[in-house]
Formats: structure tokens, sequence, C-alpha cells
């Protein structure tokens, strides 16, 4: 059964971010696009943190019988320790590109990507 | 001497802001100048390596090549001019982050040999980036910001996906550890991860067909940001991305694919700054044709190609930081960027600057940009590609005709409004017209150093192949 696992996770992951990559493409309000580039990088994380799973083996996390670093009963921590530092960088860009988004809005009345036009004539 | 120091005094200096709010501008310049006489202080240890925190594979490593130093050192070198010219300035918070994160964040892009850490610092200064494009806060600044993080965002999310492979497949984030076991893995894994990692530098870097919005973002922005942007941010992309090429040793047909890139790049951009009239974008095309230039240059491979493609990146940066923030006093002068503004002003000073800057981005004796050109054109008969000279001699007139025309708005115009510099602007604009001429007549002692870091960037690529 665990055999079909990681193919069957990098199948789902990969579905969704496809998805996801399709919402940034096609989708005109700016708030949906950002939605979107979160659902992207929350599938990523799931392809990674899935295909690093071991049915069996232990988080790592000093607790639960865990007091040193052995592969043999833990799975890798490396990939848990770079999506966790990946989720605070999304976080924080997400932060600002809704924050900017809501400024935009207040200014300009939209917040569609196909009516920015500020730069007009300018170009 | 650490490393370290380079990351973590402008980080220290952003948290210890609320100390001296009313004097970021002097803390700014101070820390900018402080971080260049570090770097030149460097020169006589290299190469230096510094392994942070657990011993490989789990260790964060940090180098200084000959190739990192010249770049830091170029880096280091436009923000303390960048922080010098806003020394008259007021105090501003947002200016005051937003460039020391974006210095940190090149410096360790250039800096760093583990494939995560990179990404950590591609994120720094692309948000950094994101932020400084808005410091105008109007709908213009927002609109460029918005364009600028959903690009970014496409490029951050297919850098993410080239680690995870990278790490999936091999099992190591250090760079000379992948490079070694990079040919082991599944060819078409590989793929995969060149294209992802190409989608992902190609977009940053500014290279054509991936970054369509780059002139928009550089219209959004303050010139002197745009300076920052041009000087320091596309040369740490555009270097990342050959620095990767050559340590995964890719195939001299994945090479001519970047060089088909490059070349597009070059003459695309330069055509389209021919059709502009707003100078940030006109200097914002010349710097992605610039780009392109430099890139056709890095894709040869070549070691004498690549020594011209360095010294081309510093001679560029330089020229273009001139250029944009000679932009920007106008901008707050005049009110407008606009290409007619050269006829509603006089100053010979700065018609000089102009002029100077104009002159060595088209390779004109006797300024910097004429040896750098020239020797990237030896380079290129060296190799007998006489295709890539044809076009670079080719784009440069319609590079010429551009220029041209914008510095020809000299004569015209009757009314005019005499612009006054400071000492200090003038001291700031006369040493880089002065580091432009000097370069130019004595190109020798910088060419040795962009031929040793040549050497370092190409390091066993020629062999591999």
């Amino acid at each position: 059964m665990f055999d079909s696992l990681h193919p069957l996770i990098t199948m789902i992951s990969l579905a969704i971010f496809g998805v996801a990559l399709l919402g940034v493409l096609v989708k005109k309000n700016l708030f949906k696009i950002f939605l979107a580039f979160s659902v992207a990088e929350s599938a990523l994380f799931l392809f990674f943190i899935g295909n690093h799973y071991t049915p069996g083996l232990k988080a790592p996390i000093a607790a639960d019988g865990i007091t040193r670093f052995d592969p043999a009963f833990m799975v890798d921590p490396l990939p848990q320790a770079m999506i966790l530092t990946t989720i605070v960088i999304g976080i924080a860009v997400s932060a600002l590109g809704l924050s900017m988004v809501i400024r935009y809005y207040k200014l300009t009345g939209h917040m569609r990507i196909d009516k920015m036009d500020e730069l007009g004539e300018e170009q | 001497m650490s490393l370290l120091l380079f990351i973590l005094l402008p980080l220290l200096a952003i948290f210890l802001m609320p100390f001296y709010r009313a004097y970021l501008h002097y803390v700014s310049t101070v820390l900018s100048m402080a971080l260049f006489g570090l770097a030149l202080t460097c020169k006589a240890a290299l190469p230096l390596v510094e392994r942070v925190a657990v011993d490989l594979p789990l260790a964060i490593t940090f180098e200084l090549s000959s190739v990192s130093w010249l770049l830091v050192t170029l880096f280091t070198l436009s923000m303390s001019l960048f922080s010098l010219y806003h020394l008259r300035f007021s105090s501003n918070k947002a200016l005051f982050v937003g460039t020391n994160m974006l210095l940190v964040g090149v410096i360790g892009l250039v800096l760093s040999r583990d494939i995560f850490n990179i990404y950590i610092f591609f994120e720094i200064s692309s948000i950094s980036a994101y932020l400084l494009t808005s410091l105008n806060q109007d709908a213009k600044a927002y609109g460029g910001a918005i364009r600028y993080m959903i690009i970014g965002a496409f490029a951050s999310l297919f850098f993410l996906l080239s680690i995870m492979l990278i790490y999936l497949t091999i099992g190591v984030l250090d760079l000379q550890m992948i490079a070694q076991r990079f040919n082991l893995i599944d060819e078409q894994v590989q793929y995969l991860i060149l294209l992802s990692l190409f989608i992902a530098l190609g977009i940053k870097t500014e290279l054509f067909g991936l970054n369509f919005w780059v002139p928009d973002v550089y219209q959004a922005s303050r010139s002197a940001v745009s300076g920052l942007f041009s000087a320091m941010l596309s040369k740490s992309y555009l270097f990342l991305l050959f620095h990767l090429a050559y340590l995964l040793h890719v195939s001299t047909s994945q090479m001519a694919f970047l060089t088909l890139v490059a070349a597009l790049t070059f003459a695309v951009a330069e055509f389209s700054a021919l059709k502009s009239r707003e100078t940030k974008r006109i200097f914002a095309f010349s710097t992605l044709g610039q780009i392109g230039l430099i890139a056709l240059a890095l894709s040869y491979g070549d070691t004498a190609l690549t020594e011209a493609a360095l010294f081309l990146i510093i001679v560029h940066a330089l020229a273009k930081l001139m250029l944009f923030l000679a932009l920007d006093l106008l901008e707050r002068r005049l009110g407008s960027t606009k290409s007619e503004i050269f006829a509603r002003f006089e100053s010979l000073f700065l018609m000089a600057v102009f002029t100077v800057g104009a002159l060595s981005l088209l390779g004109i004796p006797p300024f910097a940009g004429f040896a750098a050109k020239l020797s990237l054109l030896k380079g290129l008969a060296g190799l007998e590609a006489y295709g890539a000279m044809a076009l670079i001699l080719t784009v440069s007139l319609i590079e010429a005709a551009y220029l041209f025309r914008l510095l020809s708005g000299f004569r015209q115009g009757e009314q005019k409004m005499v612009v006054t510099l400071s000492p200090l602007e003038r001291l700031i604009f006369g040493v880089m017209m002065f580091a432009l001429l000097l370069l130019g007549l004595m190109p020798q002692p910088l060419l040795a150093l962009c031929q040793e870091a040549a050497q370092a960037m190409l390091g066993g690529y020629h062999a591999a192949l």
C-alpha cells in the first residue's frame, strides 16, 4: 500500500500546483491571483513533505522517545525545517502583496489586473 | 574577518533603527562605506570560505571567491554612492529598510554556497525590491509593485520547485556537492531542474520573453531606486544564473539556447527603447539591452568573454547608477521624467553627466564602455562568432539613435530652468564621471581583476564539457 504513496502524493500535489498556476494566469482579480499563488506554494509543500514522509518513522521532534539524530527512527528533519522557513517567507510575501492590493484599491477603486493602466500615456 | 558581517551589519542597523530614527541617512552612508572598506580589505585573503552552524551536508556555507568579491565590492560601492546622494534629504524609514535589505539580499545571493540559502536571499532581495518600488505610495507605484510581485512570485515558485527536485534526487543543498552528483541523476529530472531554474532566474534576470513588466517597474519606482535595481539587483541574478549554469555543467546546446535568448533580449530591448518617449523607460530598456549583451558574452563559457562580461557589469552599473541618480535630481526639480525635460533645464554639469553616461553606454572612446565593448568584440572574434559581432555593432547603432535623440534635447527649448547642484552632488557625479574616464583610459588593472574572477567563475566548466 505504501509503495504507491509517494507517486500518489506527487500526482495530487502537482495537479493542485497546475490548477493554481492556471488560476494565476486566467484570473483577473488581484486578490484571487495572490490566493492562487498561495495555493500553488502549498501544493509544493505537500509534494516535498509528502515525498519525505515514510510510514512508521517518527516526526523529527525531540520528544516521544527521540533524543538524538537517527535516520532509522525518524523522518529527515531538513525538509521540515525548509518548509517551515518557506511558509514564513510565503506569509510575509502574501501579507505585503495583499496590503499593496488594498492600498491600490483605495487609490483606484478597482483591483483588476486587466484595468491596471495607471502609467497611461506615459509609456 | 567574518563574511557574516556583510549580512549581519545591515540587518543589525535595521533592527536598531528606533534608536537613530532621525539620522537614518547618515547611518546608511557610514554603514555602506564601512562595508565597502571591509570588502576592499578582504581582497588579500581570497578565497574565503566560512561554514556556519553545523558540518556538511547541513552546513550553511558562504564563499568569497574572486568573482563574488568583485560583485560585493561593486554592490557596496553602488550603495555608498546612493546613500551619499540621499544625504541631503530627510531621514526615510522605508527607504532605509528597503535599501539595506536589498544590500543584504544581493550580497547573500553572491556569497551563498547553499541552494536553500540562496532561496532565502532571493526572497529577501525580492521583498525589498517590492517595497522600494512602492515608495512613492501612489497608484503608479503600487501598480508597479503589484506587477513586480506577481512576476516575482512566479519566479519564486519555480525556484522552490527546482530546490525541492534537487533535494529529492540528490539529497544535499551544498552547491559543490550538487555539482558533483548532478550528472548522476535521471536525465529527464535534470532537464526539469534546469528548466525550473531557467524560468526563475530568467524572470529575475529580466531576460526576453520571461519578464515583460520590467520597464513598468522601473517607471513606477523612483529614479534613484531604479538605479539601484540596475546596478545591483539585475547583476546579482545574472551572476547567479550563469554561476549555476557553469556549476551544473550545462551542455553546449543548452548554452546555445541561452545565447539565443540573450541575443533576443539585447535586440528587442534596444528596439523598444527607440520608440519610447519616457526617459526612465528608455533607461530601463537600455538596462535590459545591456543585460542581454552581458548574458550573450557569458553564454559562451569562454574565459576572455567572461572577463569582458564582468568588466561590462561593473562599467554598466556605474554608468547606469550615475544616469538614474542624475535623472532623479531632474525629476525632483522639474517633476517629470519625460524626454522633453532635456530641453527644459540649464546646467552644464548635468549635461556633462548625461553625456558621459550615454557615451560610456554606447562604447565611445575614451570612456569605460569602449574598453568593455572592445574586449567583448575581441573575445567574440577569438571564437569566430561573427554573427554575434554583427548583432552587437548593428544594435549599437540603434542604441546610439535613441541616446543621441535624448542628448539633442539640450539644444532645444528657450525658457530653461537653471538647475544648481550642491557641492556634495558635484562630488558624487564628478567621481563617477572620473571613474568612467579612468577605466576607459586605463582598463588594465580592472581587466586583470576580471580575468581572475572569470577563471574563478568558470571553474572546471570547460574540463567537464
